[in-house]
């Protein structure tokens, strides 16, 4: 069993050493799901039972001794620049909470576990955007949305654990049909009627995991995440009469990618290197390749036929726009390492004591932006700390524990040129980094 | 161990309701995003102009036209001016003698000019007229710009382009002939030059661009009078322009794709606001008016082009920073630290009577909104 540890963990950290390093997006990628994990550098995947296993590894609800429920907060502010100003990306910020229920079946342990983000001035954002509007694409609109997910968890024997389930997400669909008479030299005789049909689908991706404990002090897991795109489908029509001159037909027709989430493997381990040292990695390939461009296809028909005598002098009739070439973004796969490491400094009967620290390196996967498209990206360093406490069974009618929990992650992205090949580009050149702050607390109730 | 109880619940208390404070809103578009300061364009709307939007000059008697722009509490090391002052100098139809002159107003907010339509009883203070006999009874194209103290008027006039050189901005002291005319040796050039707009390069050298037919030509000078053309393309024995009109597309192939041009007949006047690049490189920034021919009818855009280094053939941007159908031309550009206000000569078309051309005016960034605007300037 020893050697085995010991080839597992040799081979992951061989996987770290050897392969490019990464970059992510979405709320829980970016800054993590739940105040000890987040603490840690998201490096928890072998070595997590409580409701963050719902994202980071579903088979860790199984290990959960007893019903627990969580609540928290966190809240993700951006500093970002272009050209040493500013960009004003919004903050990600929001309720974290989440369930775990353990039970026996067939006298097999299993759990059941739901966890949610829920923004708290938001639950989703669409945003279309041209192709050549510069916009920190990981980071802007991406990660602003409701997370929920549901998993199930069993552990077949005491050393193994499995789980998977589903995360849930909404796209939009929606259409805008407006039709009626424009009396231009009389717009009180005007009469427009509109409809509005607007849906917000439920996209699903599945989600699973496994964990393998080696030895009592060494785990390692691996966790699968699917892809998930989100769609933004609008259509528009307007038709009617421009009383006294003419008919008007006009439709549009948008069809885009709100939010991409690539699909993700993750082989991390887990090893406790004293009663009160336990340290964690973490390794997650994110198929970025497979990325879509989010710029919208559009596609618009309209027909105003001159009227009699044809149009006035100070009318000028507008024209189809022409179409957009939509240039495909240029995304690599990355793998990104998650460091974490965890100290008990204090032990006692009633209450517990932790100091956490972590670390991942997120290469950007997005290719230098020299031509037209400006999806601005950088490589992101992201040093976090954390601080819990536990106190055990704290009253009479809580025999389980309550934890505290709270974390600080500093983001830096690595101020870095984009030059354009074209110099008639609109954009230009420009500089562009910053860095993120990410804060937060998690408290949970084990019962 | 009774307060942690109460501190757990408060925690909970709060992050419950704080989460359920969720309600939908409209979140603005990100700021300060990066640009070449060249566009797009969108006119200004009722509440960023007094007056008649987008019209900041507008007369239909003077006929206010061809504006260029100038900083008057100078220049951030970006190029950027510190402030929205700026006084505009373009051509007028002279209330006196008839002819075009050349006139100055300026206003505290880039949009509130002493003279224009509102500011009634007030007029823009002529400070050129043709009064040589190589300038015949006109100018025109005024190109303005400001070295060591000095403001160098640049203008165009039947015998070529002119120039007038100032202290105060008001009182001017023509040269005596033509700085620049006519070359035969430059076999593209099809007319006298015109159009002028000269900018001043970083390492200090005067930098002109010019119109003289259906292209445009650029020339350069240490002291700003003395100017030499410039060959867009030293491999070639002819002196070539530095910007010429695309060819024709077909409409077929617009409809496969194509992205029909914006110049296809003529290209004019050149406004010339080069800059260093964040990334240090010398961009020559260029805005003009393309000209085209679109089934049967002729139109005209402000267009970009640029380059990289200072020499060489410009590079057009294939769509228009600026469009709107009313015969725009002649642009000008003012930049603050805010985005830029394009200068641009486009018709007013009233209710009643002919169009007649005025100075429109227009800002970039679009989603931006300018502040309301202040009183009119005091004077000229």
């Amino acid at each position: 069993m020893k050697s085995r540890a010991v080839f597992v963990s040799v081979a992951t950290l061989a996987i770290g050493l050897f392969f490019p390093a990464v970059a992510h997006a979405n709320p829980l990628d970016t800054f993590g799901f739940g105040s000890r994990e987040a603490a840690m550098g998201g490096a928890v995947s072998a070595d997590v039972s409580d409701f963050s296993a719902n994202y980071y590894n579903p088979a860790g609800l199984a290990r959960a001794k007893g019903l627990e429920l969580s609540f928290g907060y966190f809240r993700a502010d951006h500093f970002l620049k272009t050209n040493g100003r500013e960009n004003s990306v919004d903050p990600v910020r929001g309720l974290v909470a989440g369930i775990v229920a353990p039970g026996k079946l067939f006298d097999i342990p299993f759990a059941f576990g739901l966890g949610l983000h829920l923004p708290d001035d938001r639950i989703s954002r669409i945003r279309a955007l041209p192709q050549t509007e510069p916009r920190w694409e990981l980071y802007d609109n991406r990660n602003q949305r409701l997370y929920l997910a549901a998993n199930l968890a069993v552990s077949p024997w005491p050393w193994l654990q499995v789980g998977g389930g589903l995360s849930f997400m909404a796209a939009t669909e929606g259409t805008l049909d407006i039709s009626g008479d424009a009396n231009i030299l009389s717009p009180q005789n005007s009469q427009l009627r509109h409809e509005v049909d607007a849906d917000l689908t439920a996209i699903r991706y599945p989600q699973m995991g496994a964990r393998i404990a080696l030895s009592k002090k060494t785990a390692i897991a691996v966790v699968y995440r699917g892809q998930f795109q989100l769609d933004l489908d609008l259509r528009a029509k307007l038709h009617g009469d421009l009383a006294p001159f003419t008919t008007a037909f006009y439709a549009l027709e948008a069809k885009s990618v709100d939010a991409f989430l690539p699909q993700q493997v993750v082989v991390g381990g887990s090893w406790e290197l004293t009663d009160r040292i336990r340290a964690n990695a973490d390794f997650t390939w994110v198929n970025w390749s497979a990325y879509i461009s989010p710029v919208a296809n559009l596609a618009v028909d309209l027909n105003i036929p001159p009227p009699q005598g044809g149009w006035p002098a100070n009318i000028t009739p507008p024209t189809v726009p022409t179409p957009t070439k939509v240039v495909p973004i240029a995304m690599h796969d990355r793998l990104v390492p998650h460091l974490g490491v965890e100290l008990e400094p204090l032990k006692l009967r009633k209450i517990e004591g932790f100091v956490r620290a972590g670390y991942e390196y997120q290469k950007s996967p997005i290719s230098p932006q020299t031509g037209i498209t400006n999806y601005i990206d950088r490589d992101r360093h992201a040093f976090s700390a954390g601080l819990g406490v536990k106190l055990l069974a704290p009253l009479r009618e809580l025999p389980g524990d309550v934890r505290l929990d709270l974390h600080a992650q500093l983001s830096e992205l690595s101020n870095g040129m984009t030059t354009k090949t074209d110099p008639s580009d609109l954009v230009g050149d420009y500089m562009a980094g910053g860095h993120i702050w990410n804060v937060g607390f998690t408290t949970t109730v084990g019962f | 161990m009774k307060h942690v109880k109460y501190i757990v619940f408060a925690a909970l208390f709060c992050a419950f309701f704080d989460g359920c404070a969720t309600l939908g809103n409209v979140t603005p578009p990100d700021d300060a995003l990066p640009s070449s300061g060249a566009g797009p364009f969108r006119k200004l709307s009722a509440n960023e102009v007094q007056g008649v939007a987008p019209f900041v000059l507008d007369d239909a008697h003077s006929l206010y036209r061809e504006p260029t722009a100038l900083p008057l509490d100078g220049l951030n090391a970006d190029g950027t001016s510190p402030t929205m002052r700026v006084a505009l100098y373009f051509v007028a139809k002279s209330r006196t003698s008839g002819h075009d002159v050349i006139v100055r107003t300026h206003a505290d907010d880039a949009r509130s000019f002493y003279g224009a339509p509102l500011d009634v009883g007030h007029f823009p203070q002529e400070v050129l007229a043709a009064d040589q006999a190589w300038e015949g009874d006109d100018l025109a194209g005024p190109s303005v710009v400001s070295s060591n103290g000095t403001i160098y008027l640049y203008y165009a006039t039947n015998g070529g382009i002119g120039l007038a050189r100032s202290t105060d901005g008001f009182a001017f002291t023509k040269e005596a002939g033509p700085v620049f005319t006519s070359d035969a040796s430059a076999a593209w050039e099809t007319a006298t030059p015109r159009a002028p707009s000269v900018a001043i390069l970083p390492s200090g050298e005067f930098r002109m661009l010019y119109n003289a037919g259906f292209c445009i030509g650029e020339a350069s000078s240490q002291d700003g009078v003395h100017f030499t053309r410039l060959d867009a393309d030293p491999a070639t024995p002819a002196l070539d322009p530095v910007l010429c009109p695309d060819a024709s597309v077909s409409d077929e192939a617009v409809d496969a794709g194509a992205t029909r041009p914006i110049a296809t007949t003529r290209v004019d006047d050149p406004e010339l606001f080069p800059r260093i690049t964040p990334a240090g490189r010398l961009q020559f920034r260029v805005l003009y008016t393309g000209y085209t021919v679109i089934d049967g009818v002729a139109s005209s855009a402000i267009g970009f082009a640029a380059r990289f280094g200072d020499s060489g053939p410009l590079v057009k941007n294939p769509g228009a920073v600026y469009n709107v159908n009313k015969n725009e031309h002649a642009p000008a550009i003012f930049a603050w630290q805010a985005g830029e206000l394009l200068y641009v000569t486009q018709n007013d078309t009233p209710s009643s009577g002919p169009a007649y051309p005025a100075i429109a005016a227009a800002f970039a960034p679009g989603q931006d909104t300018l502040p309301t605007p202040n009183g009119y300037a005091a004077g000229p």
